[in-house]
């Protein structure tokens, strides 16, 4: 059982290939979406999902979300006394998605497809890679968002496509894909995206907007300020989901015992937007520019992820592309279900087996090299492209270099990715040094290879013709083979953390949910939170299923109705 | 049919179709019979053949049969790849160019003329097929000779027919879509020519629809939105192409509902684009005035970009980086909305930063330096104060470290900065001339932007990935085909006296067709490519003129020494030979390096051109690789300026006032000349990079 994974910036999801279609995996709370958000409780559990979201702008600051955003980086961060990385919270993420499968299906899965955002580089990709392991997943391919979104669109619908274009803009990131259908082939054409794109920038512009009038009289400067930024991001994302469906809707918080409110109209919202807006537009026109389509010619503008929904992100993409995008594939449902399918074929489904998928490497890739100038200086660190963005994968490209200086005794490169013309603007993703005989400037040649698989696995070769001599590196190998140690010690650390039995986590949830309620309200309603909290506490302490079912559904029906009173 | 198309069809395992859906079927069979990953060689040569069919049976008419179709022999054909359908380029830029001319190809059946405007992509690769099979009568003659004009319309109005033909297809601006005005207009005609056929009977009805649809065809795409309303009428709208349809009707069909994306002149852009690039083509700093009427102007056109939507706003995005690079530094107050509104900082360094926007982000730069330097905390502003003050006498109290580190970092980054300063002082201080004698001391900093070479390089597609030039013809409405002089017709490079002719001009009287394509078979293609669209001679010569002059001057960079000053002369003789003509076409040739037409070289000249273009293609260096940046940039040391003082006897300011790029047209010229002549002479260190560059 291959199982296909969404691991997204604010939510996750994880679906399964039944031989027939995709279908999600519901999780302990019986919803299809887990936030993408861990928190560590007073006591030490760690809280994944749900709860874990509510607990979001607690005083205790113990939860981290939209650490996707860190894959890839060693950034550290902090949660309650300890540190993580941005692949260790997304390994507890996948953890939690791996039990939901267990308790669905009674057996444990070891192998998944992951997806990640076309855009990612090569060190996001292996951090990927890696939380995957570090959840215990044995991860199978790592195949791109928009792709797997292309997959789920293309089969729902079977039969042939025309090129169509997929709009895919998350909660932190965006990517744009042209893809074909044909005759069982899916062919993306090309991709392109900002990875710091999505819908959290969208909430904070918003709540950059509105802060000072909010609070004129500066109480969120006097909290800590990563829970008053926690808060403001919290009402942002409220007021933002109520102005998808009505012109006008109140942006509140409370801090401290204050209430802080006031009214956002959708026109507010679209001004400070207005720069994020514009951004969508640079990787459309670069992906119609490299796969030479034009917008007449696409046949559909497939939406994916959250963010669609909002109706100024639709507005924009409606103007982009002169007409209404196609929205009949599930936004958030749409990249698991066709991560499952990929997990089905390569597992050979026979559901599936007609259907090949060819991609495209979206970045470009190459090497760092000097050259002298009209004047005779040498002009170092000028990156020499060897796969152009936007190649069909596999692909194997050679490049030849000559040294320069006389009796040269050894070249050194640098493996780079990206588009900027110096390689200090790109990203380095490793290094190779080989040693040349001694011979006048210009006179050995130094053969560059490199082979990008179809699972954006990088291989350099370095090969001297007239010596023999040759280097190899595989990138990805080469760092898991160096942390080979490093990444049992972390594994065996993860797994030591004390985890909420799943068979918990709506009551977690339930009660982190009334906690932001009684911080949330004042005075009697919230006096009646607290007391309805100690009862729940209460009915969880006798360790009674039925006393816990029953108070479980009193609190809830209570919560619930107290957030439709919300004046939101 | 090529070798390695050949290769393809083998690859794929099937036999030539232009059935586009069978070669993918092919494809999709030979990729799921492979592991792509253990056979990433063959994967390649897969997709390959895949593409170079594809592109092949894009040209094909649908249902010709393939022998037919085959495209002619030629080695050329195997790099074949798709014209790209991405509309591009500045709008009102590519007359300046010379128009018609195509610069370079891999195959001239993909070459076209530049279009003024990004056309629609609807007019496709297929559409020259069309024009080849047009019927060659002169239309309007042909519909008139026997109707009754009184029935036609109105007297007191012009004829419909006559006025439909007028709107669609005569004069300057055919090229853009119909405004609203003219669209009433257009709709108005057609429907009076529609109304009096259906009143004349069998015959009358028959010649309109056949009259309207070769002209809608013709007009195509700025036709397309008369299309409905003749489709309803004939019954085209209801049916598929089928043989018996004359080619036009054949050639409407498939468009119906179609809303090919067509320029229309936009009042804003064109004011903007007059009052940028006046006339006169003098540089002149904009009037305060000026200025504020070309900020609303730019609000229009930026709003405008904003609404549309992504092509459209990428040309005018482009548009306007052409015209802002151009106009440059009258542009200078624009450029910071501009930026701004596209984000063009963030292209900086990149790889694909499109030329025009590279030139403009430098200069970018030099502004926010120039702002930067004026605060007082900045650690080069006593410098910039120093340097930027009137008088001849170095300041007290101003460290030399950061003078000479102004200067060199002005000189390095942002070179046009240098002429705010003060050159006696700039003189004083490197040392030269000691701060006494003004003459010998002061250097000039020219600053080009290199808009001859974008248009080249814009041939070569926007993408660097894309080896093809990025441009599809509109339905060839631009050359109306005339008895006896059928541009689109086939003719044979080889015995071809019209191609031989310019051939002639080119490279001297003993060069031939075979010869040039052995040498340089792309140049050969280019040439041709214009003989197959150019149908006057005097239009082909001019354009053998302009791909040579523009072959040249990419060549600059590259030349050796003797090279070099062969190509400086032969652009003397050039700004020579226009000045002859008077100075508006010198400046032409300064400006854009475009002889007009009809302007001769002497006879000793052309005799120089011709050995120099001989010489040039025998060792290979007509195809020199795309010029790699925007701007130029070089000194003119102080005596050389000195002697350009005595050459054309103007004062120090006018010279100076050419080189920041003011002064009438014949004082640039005698400026230009006279530099050319002093560079020639001169035996310093700067003479390399003047000859390269000016």
């Amino acid at each position: 059982m291959i199982i296909g994974i969404d691991l997204g910036t604010t939510n996750s999801a994880v679906a399964l290939w039944d031989g027939d279609a995709a279908q999600l995996v519901p999780n302990a709370l019986g919803q299809m979406l887990t936030p993408s958000a861990v928190s560590v409780l007073p006591d030490g559990t760690t809280l994944v999902g749900q709860a874990a979201l509510e607990r979001m702008a607690a005083k205790d600051g113990a939860t981290q979300v939209s650490f996707k955003r860190f894959m890839g980086t060693d950034r550290k961060l902090k949660l309650a006394r300890q540190t993580f990385t941005a692949e260790e919270l997304s390994a507890l993420v996948l953890a939690s998605l791996r039990d939901d499968v267990a308790a669905q299906t009674g057996a444990v899965p070891t192998e998944a497809v992951i997806t990640v955002p076309a855009y990612f580089n090569d060190k996001q990709r292996k951090a990927t890679r890696r939380a995957g392991e570090l959840a215990g997943l044995s991860v199978r391919r790592l195949i791109n968002e928009p792709t797997a979104a292309a997959l789920a669109f293309g089969l729902a619908s079977r039969g042939e496509h025309e090129p169509f274009l997929v709009f895919d803009l998350g909660g932190g990131t965006f990517d744009v894909s042209i893809v074909e259908m044909f005759a069982g082939i899916v062919e993306v054409r090309a991709s392109a995206g900002d990875n710091r794109l999505g819908g959290d920038d969208f909430n904070e512009a918003l709540a950059q907007a509105v802060r000072t009038r909010l609070d004129p009289e500066g109480l969120l400067d006097k909290a800590h300020p990563e829970r008053a930024r926690a808060l403001l991001l919290q009402a942002a994302e409220r007021t933002r989901r109520a102005l998808s469906d009505k012109g006008e809707a109140e942006f509140a918080l409370t801090v401290d015992g204050v209430r802080l409110a006031t009214a956002v109209t959708a026109a507010e919202l679209e001004a400070a937007a207005e720069p994020l807006l514009r951004r969508l537009r640079d990787p459309v026109v670069r992906a119609l520019r490299d796969s030479q389509i034009d917008t007449a010619s696409l046949s559909e503008v497939v939406l994916v992820g959250g963010a669609t929904r909002m109706p100024v992100v639709r507005k924009a993409i409606t103007r982009l592309f002169g007409r209404f995008p196609n929205s009949t594939v599930h936004p958030d449902h749409a990249v698991a279900l066709g991560a499952a399918i990929q997990g089905g074929l390569i597992a050979r489904d026979g559901g599936l087996e007609e259907v090949r998928i060819t991609d495209v490497c979206p970045f470009t890739l190459g090497v760092d090299r000097s050259e002298r100038d009209a004047r005779g200086n040498v002009m170092s660190g000028l990156f020499t492209p060897i796969i152009e963005r936007n190649t069909p994968v596999p692909v194997s490209r050679v490049h030849y270099f000559q040294t320069m200086a006389d009796n040269q005794r050894r070249v050194e490169f640098g493996i780079f990715q990206g588009e900027a013309r110096e390689v200090s603007g790109n990203v380095k993703l490793g290094a190779l040094e080989i040693p040349v005989p001694p011979r006048p400037a210009g006179e050995v040649q130094v053969d560059v290879r490199f082979s990008y698989d179809s699972s954006g696995l990088l291989e350099v070769d370095v090969t001297i013709p007239a010596t023999g001599e040759s280097r190899n590196v595989v990138l990805a190998d080469e760092e898991d083979r160096k942390d080979e140690a490093e990444l049992d010690r972390r594994r065996r650390a993860l797994a030591a953390l004390k985890v909420h039995p799943r068979e918990e986590a709506a009551n977690q949830a339930l009660l982190a949910r009334a906690e932001r309620l009684w911080e949330d309200h004042l005075g009697d309603v919230r006096e009646a939170i607290g007391h309805w909290i100690l009862a729940f506490q209460g009915a969880l302490e006798t360790q009674d299923h039925r006393v816990i079912a029953q108070a479980s559904a009193d609190l809830a029906m209570r919560l619930d109705s107290l957030d439709a009173e919300m004046p939101l | 049919m090529s070798g390695a198309l050949r290769a393809a069809w083998r690859r794929l395992g099937i036999d030539p179709t232009a059935d586009q859906a069978a070669i993918r079927r092919a494809y999709a069979d030979a990729l799921r019979a492979m592991d792509v990953d253990a056979d990433v060689a063959g994967f390649s040569a897969l997709r390959e053949a895949r593409d170079a069919v594809l592109a092949w049976a894009r040209q094909q008419p649908a249902d010709a049969p393939i022998a037919e179709v085959l495209p002619e022999q030629g080695p050329a054909e195997a790099d074949a790849f798709v014209p790209g359908t991405w509309p591009h380029a500045a709008p009102r830029l590519d007359g300046l160019a010379g128009d018609g001319v195509v610069q370079a190809g891999t195959d001239d059946r993909h070459d076209a003329l530049v279009p003024p405007l990004p056309l629609a992509p609807a007019s496709g690769p297929s559409d020259p097929q069309f024009a080849l099979r047009q019927p060659t009568l002169g239309v309007v003659e042909w519909f008139a000779s026997d109707v009754d004009p009184v029935r036609l319309a109105r007297p007191e109005q012009p004829r419909a027919d006559h006025a439909l033909h007028a709107l669609l297809l005569e004069g300057p601006g055919t090229e853009f879509g119909l405004s609203e005005d003219e669209r009433a207009d257009a709709q108005a005609h057609v429907a009076a020519l529609i109304a009096q056929a259906d009143a004349g009977g069998v015959d009358l009805w028959g010649r309109t629809e056949e009259w309207l649809a070769e002209t809608l065809a013709r007009g195509w795409p700025r036709s397309a939105p008369l299309l409905d309303s003749a489709a309803q009428a004939f019954g085209w709208a209801d049916r598929p192409a089928t043989t018996g349809d004359s080619p036009a009707v054949a050639f409407l069909i498939p468009r119906l509902g179609t809303q090919p994306l067509v320029r229309t002149v936009r009042p804003a852009e064109d004011a903007l684009f007059v009052l940028l690039l006046p006339e006169t083509g003098h540089k002149a700093p904009l009037t305060d005035a000026q200025e504020e009427e070309a900020r609303q102007l730019l609000d229009t056109v930026l709003a405008e970009a904003h609404e549309e939507q992504v092509e459209r706003s990428n040309a005018i995005e482009t548009w306007l980086a052409e015209v802002l690079a151009q106009a440059w530094p009258r542009s200078a107050p624009l450029l910071e909305p501009v930026a701004q509104a596209f984000n063009w900082e963030s292209e900086r360094g990149q790889l694909h930063e499109r030329p025009a926007i590279a030139f403009l982000n430098a200069r970018l730069r030099g502004l926010r330096f120039t702002e930067k330097v004026q605060d007082k905390g900045h650690p080069l502003h006593k410098a910039w104060v120093e340097l930027t003050r009137d008088g001849s006498r170095k300041g007290l109290f101003v460290p030399k470290r950061q003078v000479r580190q102004l200067i060199d970092g002005v000189r390095t980054n942002f070179p046009e900065l240098e002429q705010h300063f003060n050159p006696v002082l700039v003189a004083a201080w490197e040392g030269q001339g000691g701060g006494l004698g003004a003459k010998f001391g002061w250097i000039a900093i020219v600053v080009i932007g290199v808009i001859r070479m974008i248009i080249a390089i814009s041939d070569y597609g926007q993408n660097h990935q894309v080896g093809a030039p990025a441009v599809t013809a509109p339905y060839e409405a631009g050359a109306p085909a005339t008895p006896g002089q059928s541009a689109g017709a086939d003719f044979d490079p080889v015995t071809d006296p019209t191609l031989a002719d310019v051939l002639h001009q080119m490279f001297g009287p003993a060069m031939t067709y075979p010869q040039v394509y052995k040498a340089d078979a792309k140049l050969a293609a280019a040439i041709k490519a214009n003989r197959r669209m150019l149908a006057d001679p005097g239009e082909l010569a001019h354009a053998g003129q302009v791909v040579l002059t523009q072959r040249f001057l990419q060549a600059r960079p590259h030349a050796g020494p003797a090279r070099l000053e062969a190509l400086a002369r032969w652009r003397l003789d050039m700004m020579l030979a226009a000045k002859a003509d008077g100075p508006e076409t010198c400046l032409s040739v300064y400006h854009w390096d475009d002889l007009p037409k009809g302007v001769q070289l002497t006879e000793a000249a052309l005799g120089r051109q011709q050995a120099l273009a001989r010489a040039m293609l025998a060792a290979g260096e007509l195809d020199p690789p795309p010029p790699s940046g925007y701007s130029r940039s070089y000194r003119i040391p102080g005596p050389m300026i000195d002697q350009i003082i005595r050459a054309t006897g103007l004062s120090q300011a006018a010279v100076s006032a050419v080189f920041d790029g003011h002064g009438a047209p014949n004082t640039v010229c005698a400026v230009q000349t006279a530099l050319i002549k002093a560079a020639l002479g001169w035996k310093g260190p700067e003479r390399t990079a003047i000859l390269r560059n000016f």
